[in-house]
């Protein structure tokens, strides 16, 4: 007969039915002829059944599963008519795009304007998100677990110009790190990525630029910025599974950069105190422009 | 609603939320917040829907792990401070031995009558020890799925789940010893 203390260790996990095939034999066979380690076994398994009741015990409000099914289909609503929305102030704006290209045309008398800005394209963002976010490509800045105040400050202190920072911790993304790199020759452009707590597969970058940019192939839309801010004006492009929302101010771009739908996006970026950010510019004494 | 492999969300993921409301009852103390707390994890399955993909275990461990941290993001947002119960428990299970080490057996009690004492017993326990205790009261998931739910590796799933074990017994026997329940002899 083996020994009850070479046995006891196993017992539990025994009882859960969860104990690797090799020592279930032995196990066994020493049950046969133990009545001690059997009434063990017998009093994890009651105790794993007191815990069951404890769970069990609580019955499901009465309409919580209607309430659900509610929440569950507005949202499925408010992202249709979202989508609708943006499909057509996409074609207004795309009207209105129309006529600014005439006007900026050699001898329309503005070219200079729409020279100014450097042309990106969506993918030029897919590609840096898939490699620094999805794939964790080495930071070149590393200001994980900072919060974003301490990170916005580190980071200008780095680059001489100040990027925009988030907390995107009420939408439960954590800021993971920070990168300045990007294809494109002729603008600087640091990204701060974050990634979710709740899912830990889902990620957000956030792309800030030292100079205007302009979004190739993009459609606009209309969004808050910040709670209590005016709506601004957003582009909007696709490449491949990822969106790029691109907003512009001070003669800098910005943009949001993730997997999650547009108009999830649009909501993130509503979410971001960018008024804040602009309020707090002239604090750093290398302007945002160098 | 987004749908996958011609089911939608809904056909999926409602069908286990009993499961998920018992869960996050116990770990919310309060049906009010439990409800929003499940609410907000179906909400967040719901938009991140599209992303998931059917793994070997389905759409319950999923779900459980968005519930899981999503409890865990609130507990952090709204900075509360340590309850002196979780403090003592946490002191009580560095005391207690690893799992390998020499394991206590069960103490000798009618367990079946100790319901309630078990409900506040759970209730002490740290979140990181409790919620593994639930998930494994609930007998709907295994251990490499409760490894799945939390993101940590199995051997810390068993260690974890010994740690809680001691400790639910440690209290229980403490309140049948106090109410004389068990025989003088075995105390």
């Amino acid at each position: 007969m083996t020994n009850c203390s070479d046995m006891r260790p196993h017992l539990a996990v025994y009882a859960d039915g969860e104990l690797a095939a090799e020592l279930r034999a032995p196990v066994e066979a020493h049950l046969a002829e133990c009545q001690k380690c059997r009434t063990e076994v017998e009093r994890w398994q009651a105790l794993r059944r007191c815990a069951q009741r404890a769970v069990a015990s609580e019955a499901l409000p009465a309409g919580l599963e209607q309430r659900l099914r509610q929440r569950l289909h507005t949202q499925s609503r408010t992202a249709r008519r979202r989508l609708f929305t943006f499909v057509g102030t996409g074609l207004a704006a795309a009207a209105v795009i129309m006529v600014a290209l005439l006007l900026y045309l050699p001898g329309g008398g503005g070219g200079a304007v729409a020279l100014a800005a450097i042309d990106v394209s969506a993918e030029d963002f897919a590609q840096i998100y898939r490699k620094c976010a999805m794939a964790g490509h080495r930071d070149s800045h590393n200001c994980r677990g900072m919060s974003a105040q301490d990170a916005t400050e580190f980071l200008a202190r780095e680059l001489g110009f100040k990027p925009l920072v988030a907390d995107l911790s009420a939408h439960g993304y954590v800021l993971e790190g920070a990168c300045e790199c990007f294809p494109v020759r002729d603008v600087r452009m640091i990204h701060v990525r974050y990634r979710s707590q709740d899912t830990q597969d889902q990620f957000v970058s956030l792309f800030s630029a030292n100079r205007r940019i302009r979004l190739k192939a993009c459609s606009r839309c209309r969004g808050k910025c910040g709670h209590g801010q005016a709506e601004r004006s957003y582009e909007v492009a696709q490449a491949g599974q990822v969106n790029v929302l691109k907003w512009d101010a001070q003669r800098r771009s910005f943009a949001l950069c993730s997997q999650m739908e547009q108009e999830e996006l649009l909501e993130l970026a509503g979410s971001v105190d960018f008024a804040r950010f602009l309020r707090e510019l002239p604090a750093y004494a290398r302007g945002p422009d160098r | 609603m987004p749908a996958k492999a011609d089911k939608s969300f809904e056909e999926l993921a409602v069908p286990h939320l009993e499961l998920v409301y018992r869960v996050a009852r116990r770990l919310c103390r309060d049906e009010h917040e439990a409800e929003d707390l499940v609410q907000e994890t179906y909400l967040k399955a719901y938009k991140a829907f599209s992303r998931f993909e059917m793994r070997e275990f389905g759409i319950k461990p999923w779900l459980l792990k968005i519930l899981h941290n999503t409890f865990l993001n609130r507990l952090a947002r709204e900075r509360r401070a340590p309850r002196v119960a979780d403090h003592k428990t946490m002191e009580q299970m560095h005391e207690a031995p690893d799992a390998g080490s020499e394991i206590s057996e069960p103490p000798a009690l009618d367990y079946e009558k100790l319901d309630g004492e078990v409900k506040r017993a759970l209730d002490d326990l740290h979140p990181e020890f409790r919620t593994v205790l639930l998930l494994w009261g609930t007998m709907e998931v295994s251990y490499q799925e409760i490894a799945d739910i939390l993101g940590v590796p199995i051997g810390t799933v068993m260690s974890r789940l010994h740690r809680a074990r001691q400790a639910l017994t440690r209290a229980l026997h403490d309140y049948a010893r106090e109410h004389r329940l068990i025989p003088a002899s075995e105390q």
